[in-house]
């Protein structure tokens, strides 16, 4: 383990990430936390949870998501597979559909080769339980909205008169547009 | 002092729904000392069950039964079993709705003389002026506390709002303001000031915002002429040999058949419910469905324009933070037909949680991709308004049986038909444009489009009408062909109007309630 080794972790320090893997450039994979991910009791395989954590984040990519984050959804699939025999082989099976769309592995592919495999696959196919976990689970969890700045709830923190809801760098409106707080 | 009557007591008045209809005419017909049996199929939730978290509160009290969808309409491809976001709980869909609380325009009563002939609309001017209609609406403003109105200050804006009023006045617009709105500034009517909570879609939980459930019911429950029965799910409606309404038949929450007998029965199910409720009680005496003698029940299905606009603004915004609908421009809501369609749109302040925008921001298969991904990392720097107009009445969008599907009580589902106008699709193109322009104004770094929602604003499928041959009922909401059966939700709807609809069904439910007391007190029914 070697080289390949030293150089992701230099890779890793150089772009300051702290998660478990990277993509890169030309759609090269290479996780550190999936090297556990054999001993650890899971319904799919390394491969396979590779292949939905890249599908994820190409669904749904932003700079404020790290690996880590995206391994969210992963979890949760991996979780729900180990109780569903049908959903764990629909697993297997449609990240063996994405590899043959993309011509080899699609986690090696392109970034335009492999938008282009989830276009085609709209609907059917890996493209649901992944999308659909996304939206469900990751966009649902609390680790996510912190670092898209959504604060979830409000009312056992008194609501956010007090709290920003004016605070926005704006022009202040005029009070017979906006008058002030009953607690002003 | 809640009241039990019984089941075989025929002197009561049924009403089947307990929201801006059911609960208001409820409360209203209790306060003049009438009997009422308030059927609701949901359950009864306080403010304290009340859930912030998006998904939690949907499941908790969304209208999930099963229903299908068909029609040239995005939702129908998008949300195939979910025609429309509603609630299914005591005080309905108030313990959701923004708040929003407009009366409608002048002309909005009298559209067919206004607009004239619009081909393919089934346009209809409503039996009903709006200087009829003035002093309900006084009556409900003061009853739901609209801000405003009464001497009651309008709401502090937030965040979201301070970079839609920037946008609206550097774009020239001159009437905008945080609303007329169904929440509290000051406390009032025994219940608190708003908190800025956010979460209004989900019920709210320091009971700022007038809601049916705990505004309407409790007084009702307190004249001790009221019983509420909840997950009471009305099936049929019945009749007797001389076609007179004697009763409804229930689904109880242990499943169980029950008949309630009934001097009156007053239908206020949302525009979904109501006509499939009228389909379904057909008999031998009405083989097309109760008050269905001109075929209009299910017709003329309205759900407002509804577009969204969201923007990626270049600071951060935190439009979560506060009401969900904090203001409004109301420039676009005059009938302009210059513009390229007839009627108008009001554009209002709209904000969705990250849960709900990954799901609603591009709806259906397509919301994915490196746009999308950006801008849900981004949540923060986002803007949005949503825009409610006035969609046109069409005979083919229509709510029918779909005898092939059915619900958990093994009726038939309902089916929702809509195709937009073609005056829908140029008023949501002018709209998009509008929007757009107040965010690029405010300086918007980009622009999300997005296309209607499951419908909350569900209008028109068993209209008022002045003549029988029109509608389904009077203007009264009383059923043209049987005296004794009343509609009392939106279904009344003649025509949409611009406005969100809650503040007309409860000043038309407060309208009804005094004329069925003044009609019992002559015994004519």
């Amino acid at each position: 383990m070697t080289n390949s080794n030293i150089s992701r972790r230099s890779f890793l320090k150089k772009a300051g990430k702290t998660s478990g893997f990277v993509v890169l450039a030309g759609g090269a994979v290479q996780l550190t936390s999936f090297n556990a991910w054999a001993a650890k009791k899971s319904a799919i395989d390394k491969h396979v949870a590779k292949t939905i954590l890249l599908v994820g984040k190409d669904m749904f990519p932003s700079e404020r998501f790290t690996d880590e984050l995206y391994m969210i959804a992963v979890d949760s699939l991996d979780a729900k597979a180990s109780k569903d025999e049908s959903l764990k082989a629909s697993l297997t099976e449609g990240v063996a559909a994405f590899d043959k769309a993309a011509g080899g592995k699609y986690i090696n592919a392109s970034s335009k080769k492999r938008m282009n495999v989830i276009k085609s696959s709209e609907g059917k196919g890996l493209f649901n339980p992944v999308k659909g976990e996304m939206v469900n689970v990751f966009f649902n969890d609390k680790r996510v909205w912190k670092v898209a700045g959504y604060e979830g709830a409000a009312y056992d923190k008194g609501g956010y008169y007090l709290r920003g809801f004016q605070d926005a760098d704006w022009p202040q409106p005029p009070e017979d547009a906006s008058p002030k707080g009953w607690w002003e | 002092m809640a009241k039990k009557f019984d089941l075989n007591d025929d002197t009561v008045a049924v009403v089947i729904g307990s929201g801006a209809g059911g609960g208001t005419l409820s409360n209203e017909l209790a306060q003049k000392g009438i009997n009422v049996v308030c059927l609701e199929a949901g359950k009864r939730y306080t403010t304290d069950d009340f859930v912030n978290d998006e998904w939690t509160a949907f499941l908790q009290t969304a209208w999930l039964d099963k229903r299908t969808t068909s029609g040239s309409w995005r939702v129908a491809t998008d949300f195939p079993g979910l025609p429309s976001w509603i609630v299914k709980s005591v005080g309905g869909s108030t313990l959701h709705w923004a708040g929003a609380s407009l009366r409608f325009q002048e002309h909005e009563f009298r559209v067919k003389s206004e607009y004239g002939d619009v081909k393919g609309a089934s346009l209809l001017d409503w039996p009903i002026t709006l200087k009829e209609m003035e002093p309900y609406y006084d009556k409900a403003e003061d009853k739901i506390g609209v801000t405003r109105t009464h001497g009651i200050p309008g709401l502090p804006g937030n965040n979201n709002f301070k970079v839609f009023y920037d946008g609206a006045k550097k774009m020239g617009y001159q009437d905008c303001h945080t609303g007329r709105m169904g929440i509290n500034s000051m406390p009032r009517d025994g219940r608190n000031a708003c908190l800025q909570l956010g979460f209004c879609f989900q019920g709210c939980k320091s009971g700022a915002k007038w809601s049916a459930g705990y505004s309407e019911i409790p007084k009702a429950e307190k004249t001790g002429n009221f019983e509420l029965r909840t997950e009471a799910h009305v099936i049929q409606i019945t009749h007797n040999k001389s076609g007179k309404i004697d009763g409804v038949v229930y689904v109880d929450k242990d499943g169980n058949q029950q008949k309630q007998k009934a001097r009156i029965v007053a239908v206020a199910g949302n525009s979904i419910e109501t006509p499939r409720l009228l389909l379904m009680s057909n008999t031998s005496m009405y083989p097309d469905g109760l008050s269905n003698s001109a075929g209009q029940v299910g017709k003329n299905y309205m759900r407002h324009l509804t577009a969204s606009v969201y923007a990626l603004m270049d600071k951060p915004v935190n439009m979560h933070r506060g009401t969900t609908m904090a203001g409004i421009i109301t420039d676009e809501s005059r009938n302009d037909p210059s513009r390229g369609f007839v009627g108008g749109y009001e554009m209002e302040t709209l904000s969705l949680g990250l849960p709900f925008m990954s799901a609603f921001l591009e709806p259906g298969t397509k919301g994915y991709g490196p746009r999308i991904g950006k801008w849900l990392g981004q949540f923060d720097h986002m803007a949005g308004m949503w825009i409610v107009g006035e969609d046109m009445p069409q005979e083919s969008n229509r709510v029918t049986l779909n005898t092939n599907e059915k619900d958990q009580n093994g009726m038939p589902v309902p089916n929702v038909h809509f195709d937009d106008h073609e005056n829908d699709l140029a008023m949501r193109k002018h709209a998009f444009g509008k929007g757009t322009d107040v965010y690029k104004a405010a300086g918007a770094l980009d622009i999300f489009e997005t296309p209607p929602y499951p419908s909350t604003h569900n209008l028109g499928t068993c209209r008022m009408s002045a003549k029988p041959k029109d509608g389904v009922c009077d203007k009264n909401g009383k059923s043209h062909d049987i005296a004794n059966l009343f509609i009392s939700d939106g279904s009344q709807f003649t025509t949409g109007a611009a406005e969100n609809p809650t503040l007309t069904i409860v000043s038309l439910a407060i309208r009804q309630a005094e004329y069925i007391a003044k009609e019992m007190a002559k015994g004519t029914i």
